[in-house]
């Protein structure tokens, strides 16, 4: 059967199944066999172009504002890495592995400076004292190349039951009828208290107690509470998942406070603590408008 | 095929994908009254209370 006109050169001769098992393997199916066929530049585009619609689809705004998208990058450099391989591409590989499915996608490229000034410009107000920290991450991030992250996290903000029990990162253990088990110690949780989970432990609190710096601490984190006799747990949105995986800004605090955090095991010397996130939800929007603005500049320099 | 054909084929499959899932974002099932679901670890099962 002739293909359309309209194909690219370079599909005119795909071979395409005639049937297929469902709709869904004929999609994939027919993409695969339209891919196979592209050069490595002309995916290269295909994959920013799909970037691009991502990016700029309205219901991704939806997402945002949900807590359930946030950005994430692989800073410049990331060879440089404690255990991570010699060659940045490789290590980038190697970190994204580890985040594992809640990568929508990675795509490798380079700040220039203005778009790195856009980027970081909360900084030289932050430390306009000391504006050499500001030129040095600049410098830094501007080095060499990077590797931009959508990340995702599918049920934030949603509540579950607790099915058969929670097992946490300390081997303390929560059960769907309250009761906490943290070493030797039995603890019933009450109506006014509080799980929450920082760097994978529980941590109780009295929700009637808790102080405004200590309810911004733990907004947006996993949180266990009683209803109706039964632990309910509201999962953590994507900003503050990504940002405990990542752990503490500086190596030495990330060592001590989440020692099985990114940063811990894998951070250089600062300014390269090997990964970046969102500190914010409103953060995390400006940053993906700022990727999807250079996207866009970058499909126009390709097709140009 | 080139690891990195590869690499880009199954990440323009993955973000065709989620174009896709953001597509129908709003049609998600409505859970019954007896409905719930319950987490384990990372997985997430529904299950419907007695």
């Amino acid at each position: 059967m002739p293909l359309p006109e309209t194909l690219p050169h370079s599909l005119q001769n795909a071979e395409i199944p005639q049937s297929f098992s469902s709709r869904k393997r004929a999609q994939e199916t027919v993409d695969g066999v339209f891919n196979e066929n592209l050069s490595i530049p002309e995916l290269e585009l295909q994959k920013l172009e799909g970037i691009r619609e991502l990016l700029s689809h309205p219901n991704l705004q939806k997402l945002i504002s949900e807590g359930k998208i946030t950005f994430g990058m692989i800073k410049p450099q990331a060879s440089e890495g404690v255990g991570l391989p010699e060659d940045d591409e490789l290590a980038a590989q190697a970190v994204i592995d580890e985040i594992g499915e809640n990568v929508v996608f990675d795509l490798p490229f380079k700040f220039t400076k203005e778009t790195a000034g856009e980027f970081y410009g909360h900084l030289k107000e932050q430390f306009k004292d000391k504006p050499e920290i500001y030129e040095e991450v600049i410098d830094f991030t501007t080095s060499s190349g990077l590797t931009a992250l959508l990340i995702y996290k599918k049920d934030a903000g949603r509540t579950f039951g607790l099915g058969e029990g929670q097992l946490f990162a300390d081997e303390s253990k929560l059960l769907p009828n309250g009761k906490l088990y943290i070493g030797d110690s039995e603890h019933q949780l009450s109506h006014n208290e509080v799980v929450f989970l920082k760097a994978g432990k529980p941590i109780v609190k009295d929700i009637t107690q808790m102080s405004e710096e200590e309810m911004n601490e733990f907004r947006g984190r996993r949180k266990y509470f009683i209803e109706n006799g039964e632990v309910k747990v509201k999962i953590e949105n994507a900003v503050s998942w990504w940002r405990d995986k990542m752990g503490d800004t500086r190596p030495e605090n990330a060592r001590k406070n989440n020692p099985n955090s990114i940063r811990a095991r894998h951070s250089a010397e600062l300014p390269n603590n090997i990964v970046h996130g969102s500190d914010s939800i409103e953060s995390a929007r400006r940053e993906i408008r700022i990727l999807n603005d250079a996207v866009a500049e970058l499909i126009e320099k390709s097709e140009s | 095929m080139h690891p990195k054909k590869r690499k880009l084929i199954e990440d323009i499959k993955k973000i065709k994908g989620f174009i896709r899932m953001l597509d129908t974002l709003g049609e998600e099932k409505t859970l019954k009254k007896n409905e719930e679901y319950a987490i384990t670890g990372d997985t997430t099962t529904l299950i419907t209370k007695r």
